[in-house]
Formats: structure tokens, sequence, C-alpha cells
């Protein structure tokens, strides 16, 4: 441990030896046994337990089984860092030894959910690039030994560039962004929990409204329709208020921090999460405007790294941040990235196969609506029969016009937007890209259009809908 | 990326005396035998599927017009089958280049694939018993990215090994990622 100052850690009175086989906490067994994961396995056991006469027999013979194989599995679980390579030895009936050297590491992430922090524990997870499964986790260790066990990792990281050197001195601490409250809720508004709470939401006022039915009292309320206007016009608030709240909690005190090469994101109440990324291992920035943020000139950004898995393990989004606030992001993470070229937009190709694309899924989606629409609802359907081809059109130029590109030999990037709701600018240093490949549809090929995918690890990035001599031009001077 | 694309032989990737040139030059079409192989291939699938159909048909309608309507459903399926392989063969064109592999093939979406030798993490042989019989042997690079188009689905098995080592002989060093 070099540099002490590297991590957030409470008052350390003696660093933790980390080089001798240990086990996890024993409450992994309990946290193990209550997971979503062990979950999902006891569904089919309690179906066949249903199914059969004896419930509660078969029932505690699962519950004996799990715990044993808990108890057993927690036994058999080791971990150690000793000379630059992680070990984690496991597993009951197969024995699996994995040894990951630190410099494949891609990152390492710091999860506390409330479990963890009544107990003082933390959990560990260690991404490495490839395919499927090459990450390990460490569900609860003490929080001690975890912010040791990452304060060696990132110190052996930042021995392994002793060229960067400048950059490994001057590594104090700056913070980039810090999310106030007000723009926390607005997130929460914004962001994937309204969904979320909308059908938690719906389930709860199906049965209010099945209760309704029922009693007297609220009885005048219910069975007009004004009455269920007004319920749903109550729940509005409601819904938009939880999920502002929800979004508060989780990603509460959301801070991105710099420090060398070091981008660490951290936020969370009751689930705190803290993602640190060598800014050498990101393989593409994200930038999102959601069709609602766009007035406001407010962008997500999400940070990938080669990390397995297609979901969270592998990024972290920093909600609603200004123009101002994601240049200071990307001249950290890509330095080069800065300031962000103007997009050329696609051939005016492009926009005629959007525009025939958009008004061709309007109507294979109103034909069979607004035909049965047209005999039952009469003058009601044929509107919808027009209208749904229009909201095509509309957005098939929506989708033209979220297209953008740029690439260049200098400096070596490629961006590339999506979209017609929500616009997705990928930006992609050439050095990340593992192949690529021309795609071209046969609709394409008639409009003389392609469309470049540069596989990186951990994902794929397209160049959607260039004129030909540009696709093969991108994707040779980016291989 | 790291090399000039116009010099052949890159400095510092010299292959050591002895070893052959990388044997394809340009884009070479796939050897006949994988068309034959695919349709041998196809025609189990197709037998396999259809031959139980057609004994429930007869057994349960053992009509003659139910029986010959299957003959003929059967017909159209091989013969489209028989037709869609050959363009599918057709398609196909790969280069084992100085400094990548290089892919064209598909019929209706068209695919040109460029995957540079320095990206490689490992290659690949992979032979199903059926490519066996038929001496080929279908090579795979495999990158960091899981995405990564790039397999020659049928090269001679000896000279698979080969172009295996050829390209080996070019990855160099750096772990790619």
């Amino acid at each position: 441990m070099t540099t002490p100052g590297g991590t957030v850690t409470g008052p350390v009175d003696a660093e933790p030896e980390l080089d001798v086989p240990r086990r996890t906490s024993p409450l992994a067994v309990v946290f193990g046994l209550a997971s979503p994961d062990q979950l999902r396995t006891l569904i089919p056991l309690a179906v066949i337990a249903l199914s059969s006469g004896e419930v509660l027999i078969v029932a505690a013979a699962i519950v004996v089984v799990l715990v044993v194989h808990g108890v057993l599995s927690w036994l058999r679980r080791t971990w150690c860092y000793a000379d630059g390579v992680l070990h984690l030895d496991e597993g009951v009936l197969t024995r699996n030894q994995r040894r990951i050297p630190i410099d494949r590491m891609q990152h390492v992430e710091i999860e506390r959910r409330l479990r963890h922090q009544i107990f003082d524990l933390a959990a560990v997870r260690v991404e490495t690039a490839g395919g499927s499964g090459a990450e390990l986790r460490l569900d609860a260790i003490p929080r001690r030994e975890a912010e040791a066990l990452r304060a060696r990792v990132l110190a052996a990281l930042r021995s392994e560039q002793v060229h960067d050197v400048a950059g490994a001195a001057a590594s104090q601490p700056e913070v980039l962004v810090r999310l106030p409250p007000g723009r926390l809720l607005l997130a929460g508004v914004t962001g994937p929990e309204v969904a979320a709470i909308l059908a938690a939401l719906a389930v709860v006022f199906d049965t209010l409204i099945d209760i309704g039915v029922g009693a007297d009292e609220v009885g005048s309320v219910q069975t007009s329709t004004f009455g269920v206007a007004l319920l749903v016009l109550a729940a509005v608030p409601v819904w938009l208020g939880s999920a502002a709240l929800v979004g508060l909690v989780r990603r509460w005190d959301l801070t991105a921090t710099i420090e060398g090469d070091e981008l660490r994101v951290s936020y969370g109440l009751l689930r705190k999460a803290e993602f640190v990324v060598k800014t050498q291992r990101v393989q593409d920035v994200r930038i999102s405007r959601r069709l609602l943020l766009r007035p406001f000139n407010r962008a997500d950004v999400r940070v990938r790294t080669a990390a397995s898995g297609s979901g969270e393990q592998s990024r972290v989004d920093i909600p609603l941040l200004d123009d101002t606030e994601i240049e200071r992001v990307l001249a950290r993470v890509l330095p080069d990235a800065v300031p962000l070229p103007a997009l050329r937009p696609a051939p005016a190709a492009a926009r005629r196969r959007a525009l025939v694309r958009g008004t061709a899924a309007g109507l294979v989606l109103a034909l069979p609506a607004g035909l049965a629409g047209v005999f039952v609802l009469g003058p009601v359907g044929a509107v919808l029969l027009v209208a749904a081809p229009a909201l095509g059109l509309w957005f098939g130029e929506a989708a033209y016009r979220g297209l953008g590109a740029w690439y260049g030999p200098e400096p070596r990037l490629v961006h590339s937007r999506t979209g017609a709701l929500t616009r997705n600018r990928a930006i992609v240093p050439a050095g990340r890209v593992q192949s690529g490949v021309v795609v071209s549809t046969w609709f394409q090929r008639r409009r003389g259009l392609s469309t470049v995918r540069l596989d990186l690890a951990g994902g794929a990035v397209a160049v959607v809908d260039r004129a030909e001599p540009e696709s093969s031009d991108l994707l040779a001077s980016t291989l | 990326m790291t090399e000039p694309p116009a010099t052949p032989e890159p400095p510092g990737m010299t292959r050591p005396a002895g070893t052959p040139e990388p044997p394809t030059t340009g884009l070479v079409p796939l050897e006949h035998r994988v068309l034959v192989l695919w349709r041998v291939r196809a025609a189990i699938v197709v037998v396999t599927v259809l031959v139980p159909v057609a004994v429930v048909l007869a057994v349960v309608a053992s009509t003659a017009g139910a029986i010959a309507g299957a003959l003929v459903v059967a017909g159209i399926g091989g013969g489209a089958t028989w037709w869609w392989t050959a363009l599918v063969w057709r398609s196909w064109r790969f280069e084992v280049g100085t400094d990548a592999l290089q892919l064209r093939h598909g019929v209706l979406t068209r695919r040109s694939s460029t995957i540079p030798y320095h990206r490689v993490q490992h290659i690949d042989l992979e032979a199903g018993p059926l490519d066996r019989r038929f001496g080929l042997t279908s090579l795979v690079l495999r990158t960091a990215s899981a995405s990564s188009d790039s397999r020659v689905p049928g090269i001679d098995a000896d000279h698979a090994a080969q172009l295996r080592q050829d390209i080996l002989d070019l990855v160099g060093t750096g772990d790619a990622t």
C-alpha cells in the first residue's frame, strides 16, 4: 500500500493481512439464502412441494438441503490476495480454483447494501475482460478487508504503469460532478424507476377498485367514470412522488471523482455502491439525450468497461449532466473527445429509408387495430388508421435526425449517434475496437447504404446508414 | 492500426525462416466440398424432421392426397434448401492477409468483416464428426469481443492447422485488449 489516500477508508488501526487464505463472513450463508438467485431456484422446488401431498415435509427437506449446501459452500470458499494475484477457491462437489492476475482486472466495485452496512460488511466484485462468468464476487467480507483489497489492487495497477509517474504524483482527488438532491429527484421522475412504480401502482389501484366495488361507503365514487378519473388523478402525484423518492434514495449523493487515472463514482443511501475504473480501461462512453430532457439540455453519461455481462456490472451511469459537466467528465475519461465534434448527418438516402421504415412499422401496428376499430368504433377507428402511419412518418423523421457520425484519424475516435426518442451518442476510442464488420441488408444496398458494427470487449457500437465509401473507410481507418 | 497498411511485411513481425507465406492471396472462395457438406448436413436435418412427420401422416391421415401433399411440401422444402445453400456458399470470400482476416459473406444481408491479428486472443479449430469425414475444419479467431464475426466455416483440415500457425506468428505480443 503506497498511497493510503487512494481509498475512502474510515479510521484504520492495522492494515488487514490479505495473503492468508480466509473465509468470507459467516453471514454470507444467511445473505445467500435470502438472495434473489436462491429464491429463483426455490420457485420450481416450491411447485414440486405444493403439487406433492406432503407439503410440509418436502418444504422442510428443501430448507435443510439449502442450509447444508450454503454452510458447506461457505466452508469451502476461501480467498486471498498475494503477489498480484487474487485467489478464490470454492465449490462443494466441483472444486473451483480461480486465479485472477492483477493486470487482467477491469475494475473493482465495492457494494454495501443495507444488510452490509448493519454488520459493517461489504461485497466486492472484481471484473475481468472476456466472455461469460469472468467476474469474481465476494458477497460478504469485513468492510476493512474489502477496502484493503481494493486499495491493494489499485496500488498494483498504479505501479504497473511506471511510465505514468506524473499522473500518479498528481493524484489529488478532484470532484468532477456531485449531483444536488433536486436533480436526483428529477432523475427519479425521468429514469427507469417511473415505469417500475407505475406497474406497482397499477396493482394497488386495481385492488383498490376491487375493494371499492364491494364497499358501500366509497360506493358512489367508484361506479362513475368520473370517480375513476378522480382516483387516477390522485394517483399521479403519488406515482411521480414515489419515483422521485426512489431516485433520491438510489442515487443519494452521487459523486464522480477523478484521482490520478481512476474514475470513482459513488452513490446510494441504503445500497451504497462505489464503482472504480482506471480510465485506460474505459471501452466507450455513451451520452444519452432523452426526449423529455432535451429541452433542458440534460443528458446521461454512461461509462463502460470491458467487464463481462451486459448488465450493470460493466458500466456506471451519471445522470442528468449539463454540457459543461459532460465535457468535464469526458476531459478526464476520454480526453481526446473534448471538445465534442459536430456530427455529420446521415445521407439523404438514409432519410428515405427511415421514413419508409417508420411508415411501414406504423401500418403494421395500426392495420389490425385500426380495421377492428373501424368496425367497432366507426369514425374513431378511421382516424386511428390515418394517424398511425402519420405517427410512423414522424418517428421515421426523428430516427433519421438521430443519426450522426464522426470519425477521424486525429483524434482516433469514432462518434456514432442513433435513436429517435432517446438519442445515444457513443464515443469509442479506435484503439478499443477489436474487429469490425460492414453490414448491408438488401434494403440498405438498394439505397447504397450500409452499417458499420464495431466490436468492443463487452459490447458493440453501430454506425448506422452511411453511404458506401464512407463505411469502408471508417472501418479501415479504425482498425 | 499499429502497422502501416501499405507495407506487406510490417517491421517486428518477421516470421521465422522456413514457414511459408500466408497461403491465401486476395479473396478466395470456399472449396466445393463445403457446399456438399452443408447440403448433407441440411439433408440430415430435413430427414430427421420430415420422416417422423411423414410416418405420422401415413398413419393418421392415410389418404393418398395427404401423403402426396406431404411429399410435395418436402420436395419444395428440399429444393429451396438445395438452392439456398448454394447461394450462401457462393457469397463467401475470405482472405488470410498479412495483418488481418477478411471475410465477405451473406445473401440478403451482406457482411464484410475485418479482424486484425493483433486483436486475436486465441484461435479455435473446430471440426464435428461430419466435418472430419469431409476433411474440413472451421477456423475461428477469438477476440476480446463476443460479437466478432470471425469464423471461416470450412477449410481443408491440414491447411487450417498451417493457417493457424501463420496467424499466430503474426499475432505479435501485447495483451490485445
